[in-house]
């Protein structure tokens, strides 16, 4: 409890708390501009945090973070167009209750949702982060490897499209992981003979390649893409006291659904957002008239995908597992940064462990405020035309992929990876997995072989330890569903054809 | 190959199997790659079977997906009248988008082997980017070439100057 305090007192402090209300606004804007995200902002925004203070860049990133997601809804209110994926249930109801000449009070109900979403998940994150981080210092390899198999598995799973794409995905970017440095046993492998591919694919040649420039040229594919437009008034756009009252159920449940879904490893917001708009309709005495402008469905959307934010950071800050993608690049902020994501994170390091926790709350009470008072503004800058704005993230992109370490090979290698997830969007195989795959393969890897080495090569462990069996268990599960589930399907049919008359 | 005639989209088909193929001989490559490497010493899986076990799974997965955009490409046409059909997407602009991969390329090769230096280059490609997006009128070109001249010469003078970050030259 003091570490967070002391957190608190030191974001206060005029350069920190500029930093993070610097990346709540930018989020905000990037994440109201459909096209840009919040995954691309940060991305591009870690090359120029290498220059600072490790605190100060986290908590700026964290910034972007909370106000991308949150920005997100007002194109999804005023354009019928998602700005970030996490706001995609938004549109369902954001946008017909706004063309019904109800803009303010569409918004006003998407960013006090945002707010409430947003606090109720941090309560958690800060609740539950210290002690799990205290199991999770007991964990040894073989539980850490079940966990990031379940990730994989469940990145793979609920990424949209065909599930079979999705794991290509994943093992692609294991793929890509594995060239270069072994790093369990240091040999080189699977370079063919190419010097250059030593070092292995960097992080950010990667990152900025498939999740940055392949969305540039999908901008550009749709450039001619016509918007749909809604006039911006701020008339109702402060929720009324009795609004909240009726909203209260459903401003917990889609906290405690967009949290627990954030917490998952590897799933992120617009899960939590599907989910806890599902559920909502399935309570709502109004579910009938979801999708035609009922607040019920804005508050469930924006409640979830801001909750899932906080819920995601906890098995990032404990465990060093990445909850969503954007968790990907906090991640490799962390190591670029020199700290070590994980349990450790709050012993070595309990300043930036706080300092994430600490800034997520601060962002969310100035994502509030800012959204309330600027989002007139916001609205005009999201139809800023696209055109001028690839360049620049094209520039930003190669300086970012070359400042890693000075050398031409990491920014064509980022062009590459540019194509190759152009090609991964156009065949509707998501990026998501790709990145986490990535990630987490080298990870698993790592643990799984650190733990034979461990346990005289005995693979036994993996399902004698309780928390490695059951997060298996969970892999499995998750990777058989498709096929229970057509196994079910078919035998209901039968049920019913043969109770038919 | 009947059912490649008979199915709903054959161009986003041949796509769609082009890319599998791609896969397959990824996956190749890492089984190929994981054979030359050392047998395991301290460990029983050692560095080559991670490789190896990927490259089977891409392979596997890439034939799944093959069957499934062919089964789901061949699947009867619903029976819905013509007017509750979704309406056709608007023209991709592919053209737009091969030409950014063409100027993109082109920049990289004006710094790594023209040896253009970033302020130059940075200014020339982006001037050339805005233009091929948003048109040749004269303000468009005027304002194109002033934010060309920014962010060559200004971002060479934030980043080399204030954030110490090397950039090309």
């Amino acid at each position: 409890m003091t570490d967070l305090i002391s957190a608190f007192v030191s974001l206060m402090a005029p350069v920190p708390f500029a930093f993070i209300f610097i990346g709540v606004f930018v989020g905000i804007i990037v994440g109201a501009i459909p096209g840009l995200s919040g995954a691309m902002v940060i991305a591009l925004t870690l090359p120029l945090t290498f220059f600072m203070d490790s605190i100060n860049a986290l908590i700026l990133l964290v910034a972007m973070y909370v106000g991308s997601t949150s920005g997100g809804l007002i194109s999804a209110t005023l354009m019928r167009m998602p700005g970030t994926p996490a706001a995609m249930m938004t549109v369902l109801d954001g946008f017909p209750m706004a063309a019904k000449g109800q803009p303010g009070r569409a918004l006003g109900f998407g960013i006090m949702a945002s707010f409430v979403g947003g606090c109720i998940s941090w309560i958690f994150l800060a609740a539950l982060s210290p002690p799990l981080a205290e199991i999770a210092v007991r964990f040894g390899p073989y539980e850490i490897f079940s966990i990031s198999l379940t990730a994989l598995m469940l990145i793979s799973a609920v990424s949209q499209g065909s599930m079979i794409k999705g794991l290509i995905a994943g093992f692609l970017g294991a793929a890509v992981s594995m060239v270069g440095v072994d790093e369990a046993s240091g040999g080189i492998r699977l370079t063919f003979g190419v010097n250059a591919l030593d070092a292995g694919f960097r992080l950010l040649p990667v990152l900025l390649g498939v999740l940055v420039l392949s969305q540039v040229l999908k901008d550009i594919l749709d450039i001619d893409q016509p918007v749909e437009r809604v006039r911006t008034n701020t008339r109702d756009m402060f929720m009324k006291l009795s609004d909240l009252r009726a909203q209260g159920v459903n401003l917990v449940r889609s906290s405690l659904i967009g949290t627990w879904i954030g917490i998952l490893p590897g799933i992120g917001g617009t899960t939590g957002a599907i989910a806890s708009y599902t559920v909502a309709r399935s309570f709502s005495k109004r579910g009938k008239e979801f999708g035609t402008g009922c607040e019920d469905g804005i508050v469930a959307a924006e409640t979830a995908n801001n909750a899932a934010v906080n819920g995601a950071l906890v098995p990032l800050i404990t465990m060093g597992i990445p909850g969503s993608v954007v968790d990907v690049i906090l991640l490799g902020a962390l190591i670029i940064h020199n700290l070590t994501p994980g349990p450790l994170l709050f012993t070595n390091s309990p300043e930036a462990a706080y300092g994430i926790i600490a800034a997520a709350l601060i962002a969310n009470v100035l994502m509030l405020v800012i959204m309330l008072a600027a989002t007139p503004l916001i609205a005009k800058l999201m139809y800023v035309k696209k055109a001028w704005l690839l360049a620049p993230i094209i520039v930003f992109c190669l300086i970012g992929a070359y400042s890693i370490s000075n050398r031409m090979f990491d920014v064509w290698a980022m062009f590459g990876f540019a194509v190759a997830g152009f090609a991964m969007l156009r065949i509707g195989m998501p990026t998501g997995p790709f990145i986490i795959g990535y990630i987490l393969a080298p990870i698993a890897e790592v643990k799984l072989r650190t733990g034979l080495m461990m346990y005289d090569g005995s693979f036994l462990p993996l399902v004698t330890r309780p928390v490695s069996a059951a997060f298996l268990a969970i892999a499995l599960l998750t990777a058989l569903w498709p096929l229970l589930s057509r196994i079910h399907a078919k035998a209901r049919a039968q049920k019913e054809v043969r109770h038919a008359p | 190959m009947k059912r490649f005639l008979k199915s709903r989209d054959p161009a986003a088909l041949v796509t769609e199997s082009a890319a599998m193929v791609v896969v397959i001989v990824l996956g190749a490559a890492l089984v190929a790659g994981s054979q030359v490497l050392p047998e395991p010493v301290y460990e029983p899986v050692g560095p080559a079977a991670f490789p190896f076990w990927a490259g089977i799974a891409l392979i596997i997965l890439a034939i799944a997906a093959f069957g499934e955009a062919l089964a789901a490409g061949t699947r009867p046409l619903p029976d819905a009248p013509q007017e509750q059909m979704p309406a056709p997407p608007l023209r991709e602009r592919k053209d737009l988008a091969f030409l950014t991969i063409a100027v993109t390329a082109l920049y990289g090769l004006a710094m790594d082997a023209a040896g253009l230096s970033f302020p130059v280059a940075t200014s020339l490609f982006s001037f050339s980017l805005i233009v091929l997006l948003a048109g040749r009128k004269p303000k468009t070109l005027f304002l194109a070439a002033l934010v060309a001249l920014i962010l060559g010469f200004g971002l060479q003078a934030v980043f080399m100057q204030i954030f110490y970050i090397d950039l090309p030259s």
